[in-house]
């Protein structure tokens, strides 16, 4: 069934189309007269039918390449653009959405940067942002004048209908790729849907259609070749405006949305029911959420060695971006166990211990984040004990949001070893510390 | 005075001439009484002569470039009452001494019952060196969870081995320009001392820190190590196997040791963050034992998550 709505949009483009027709027949030099009679059939064809026709990239393209803008971060000193993206008009005549990523360069430096709208026939001017959802990676922003009509959005197609993602990439000129929805990503908590086709650095924020030529998503990141990720265009409805003008109140609105996120993203895991796994003799904690993928990351056995090694790495896809060099919502984790009936316990603990060495990894720096400050603690697990370390960092811009690293290592056997580490990015500490919790609740050892 | 000493420095150690005739003249012309084989001595530098009641005078006779008391060019004659006296010809230092003066009493070569002993004895020094092989085989095969082979094994340890050798072959020369003699056992013998000291203290201070849950033991070892006995170990080597110059000993020995305490120093101020500086790295206590001896007692998990989870939040080690 087709909403009157859609199908009104249906007869608009229809129109357009038939338009467009009338011209080319005139540009052949046909007369006027068969050029008019054949817009009325396609006018009547839309009103009396009404069939779901699939709209081919050319004419995706041709409608909306005047409502898809390239969004520029620009250094007020040089003038110059630092980053591009793309953006539609949306909800309002002179708003654009965009994502989140697109402008955040501008959100941590105000002072810095500047946001300017470039339009496909090379008209300019500067924006203001007036909304953000950093946990979506979605983001509004407004120019003084209206840009034009917005585009209509909509619920995305069924997995493996077609869909066509517009934008910028690469500053090389507005363009059209072609591809298939891939379906709602469970590793990545619902809110990134699969698209198959190329995205490229520019695109980012500008629109993907379906075959109907409404906007179904966000063009948000890529993966790699053909695996690309698309934001629901819901998430853009609920963001909600933020009432403030300035930069730093941005950030304190994305601290809370990251934190309300974590909160609710790690409560949702402590809450629910977890697999267990066994590693050899242990049990162990499995995928604690649907978010989570575990593999095998046990080193290749070699015949020199004189041990066994085992690990479990399991990690979640949900990376927030929240700036160049922070990337938040990553859940890491890993067993690893190692034994061996050959080696002395002195000779095995040398080792143990060179094993016993988690760093976090992150490519922020001191301008990003506080030092780690760690706590050691034993621990008794189930009869089992342990040798814990919780580290935490706090942002620095971000206050409310830290690093958390944890490591537990079994202590007492003379061969037998067993490692956990666990990895939070940018998350609330108090669910964290939670989470762990509960996770090393479910430790237990098999005799 | 019945006569006067003239000490000259020279590369080979110091000569000594005495003056017992009326005038002595030193420069650097052949037929001086004294020869000075420095191209900044004059032809014919200076003259000591008796005066008629005995006493003796040094008179200038360069134009060039004199002599200097204290660094002060002195043109007068200088009477020699008050000895020992130091002046330079050119850029030669000069003594005239009292042959009467007391000298320095003398160092004994202690290898009676003697620690030194140990030091200059080739069976010791082989001992000591045989002592270090095995330690650095027994790290080494602690470090390695590999099936060994000969050839893996002694590649690893052909290295502290070499390491030990080339270490003492520095030693020697050092003994070489100070005491001008070879003396390889002493200079084997320290070295394999100090490393063996090094590798046990390798072996202990990881099961200190584990006790304590804490790499403060670890710090303080190393620190000490490279502050305290690696410093005194080397000065006393100098000093009194070499026989070296205090002074210069322990410029020497600063000098060469003094990257390795800056490096102890700041591992730890890095650990403890004395500066408030910034690390990519979490510094925690990663130690573990075979023996899980330790004072940290064991807390349930309830203890745990009540205790010992706010201690590591960020807001409560806010300084």
């Amino acid at each position: 069934m087709i909403s009157t709505s859609e199908n009104a949009s249906l007869c608009r483009f229809h129109e357009r189309l038939a338009g467009s027709v009338k011209r080319f027949i005139q540009s052949t030099g046909f007369p006027a007269f068969s050029a008019r009679l054949l817009t009325g059939l396609v006018i009547l064809l839309c009103t009396t039918t009404a069939p779901v026709f699939a709209l081919d990239s050319q004419v995706i393209f041709e409608r909306n390449e005047h409502a898809v803008y390239q969004i520029h971060v620009v250094n007020r000193e040089t003038g110059k653009k630092r980053s591009i993206g793309s953006g539609f008009i949306f909800d309002r005549p002179q708003r654009l959405a965009t994502n989140y990523h697109v402008v955040s360069q501008f959100i941590e430096k105000p002072e810095r940067y500047e946001l300017r709208f470039i339009s496909t026939d090379g008209a300019e001017g500067p924006l203001r942002l007036v909304g953000v959802d950093a946990v979506h990676d979605l983001a509004l922003v407004e120019a003084d004048a209206p840009f034009g009509t917005p585009l209509q959005v909509g619920e995305p197609p069924a997995k493996g209908a077609a869909l066509y993602a517009m934008g910028n990439p690469l500053d090389l000129g507005l363009t059209i790729a072609a591809g298939t929805n891939g379906g709602v990503l469970s590793q990545t908590d619902d809110s990134r849907i699969l698209f198959s086709g190329s995205l490229n650095a520019g695109m980012s924020g500008g629109p993907t259609f379906d075959d109907q030529g409404i906007v179904v998503g966000i063009n948000v990141s890529t993966a790699r070749n053909d695996i690309s990720f698309i934001v629901p265009t819901r998430y853009l409805q609920s963001l909600s405006l933020a009432n403030v003008a300035r930069a730093e109140d941005f950030r304190d609105a994305i601290t809370q949305q990251i934190r309300d996120y974590q909160r609710r993203y790690l409560q949702g895991m402590i809450d629910g029911d977890w697999p267990s796994t066994n590693l050899r003799k242990m049990r162990i904690p499995g995928a604690i959420s649907p978010t989570v993928r575990c593999w095998d990351a046990s080193p290749k056995p070699k015949d020199e060695h004189l041990y066994q090694r085992f690990s479990i790495s399991c990690k979640n896809e949900n990376d927030i971006y929240l700036t160049d060099k922070l990337e938040v919502g990553k859940v890491l984790y890993e067993y690893l166990w190692i034994e061996s009936d050959q080696l002395e316990s002195l000779r095995f603990y040398r080792l143990y211990q060179a094993l016993n060495n988690s760093q976090f990894s992150s490519k922020a720096d001191e301008d990003d984040v506080e030092r780690f400050r760690c706590d050691t603690q034993f621990v008794d697990l189930n009869g089992q004990q342990f040798k814990t370390t919780i580290c935490a960092r706090s942002y620095k811009l971000y206050p409310g949001l830290s690093d958390v690293l944890f490591t537990a290592a079994m202590v007492g056997h003379d061969r037998q070893g067993f490692i956990f580490n666990l990895d939070l990015s940018g998350t609330d500490f108090t669910a964290a510390s939670r989470l762990i919790v509960r996770m090393l609740e479910g430790f237990e050892w098999l005799p | 005075m019945a006569s006067l000493m003239v000490e000259i420095p020279g590369r080979h150690g110091v000569q000594y001439h005495r003056i017992d005739k009326p005038s002595v003249r030193l420069g650097r012309a052949l037929d001086n009484d004294i020869i000075l084989a420095d191209p900044s001595v004059s032809p014919y530098h200076c003259v000591v002569r008796r005066n008629e009641n005995g006493s003796y005078a040094l008179h200038s006779l360069a134009d060039e470039n004199g002599i200097r008391v204290g660094g002060r060019r002195v043109d007068d004659a200088i009477t020699l009452d008050r000895l020992p006296l130091e002046f330079d010809a050119g850029r030669t230092r000069i003594r005239i001494l009292d042959p009467a003066q007391m000298v320095a009493p003398t160092r004994m070569i202690s290898c009676h019952g003697g620690s030194v002993c140990v030091f200059g004895n080739w069976g010791w020094a082989l001992l000591l060196f045989s002592v270090l092989t095995l330690l650095s085989a027994f790290d080494n095969y602690l470090s390695t969870p590999l099936t060994l082979t000969w050839q893996s094994f002694w590649r690893d340890q052909l290295i502290i081995m070499m390491v030990a050798l080339g270490l003492a072959v520095t030693l020697l020369m050092i003994n070489r320009i100070t005491s001008h003699r070879w003396d390889l056992p002493s200079s084997l013998s320290f070295v394999s001392l100090l490393l063996s000291t090094a590798l046990v203290l390798d072996l202990i201070t990881p099961f200190a820190d584990y006790f304590f849950t804490s790499p403060l033991p670890g710090f303080i070892v190393a620190l000490a190590w490279s502050l305290i006995l690696l410093p005194w170990a080397m000065g006393w080597f100098l000093v009194r196997l070499n026989h070296g110059n205090t002074a210069a000993s322990i410029v020497f020995v600063v000098a060469l040791l003094l990257p390795a305490a800056y490096y102890q120093l700041k591992e730890i101020v890095s650990h403890y963050d004395l500066l408030d500086t910034f690390s990519k790295r979490s510094f925690y206590s990663d130690t573990l034992s075979p023996w899980d001896k330790r004072l940290q007692n064991t807390l349930s998990i309830d203890e745990f998550a009540a205790k010992s989870m706010p201690l590591a939040s960020p807001d409560a080690a806010d300084r």
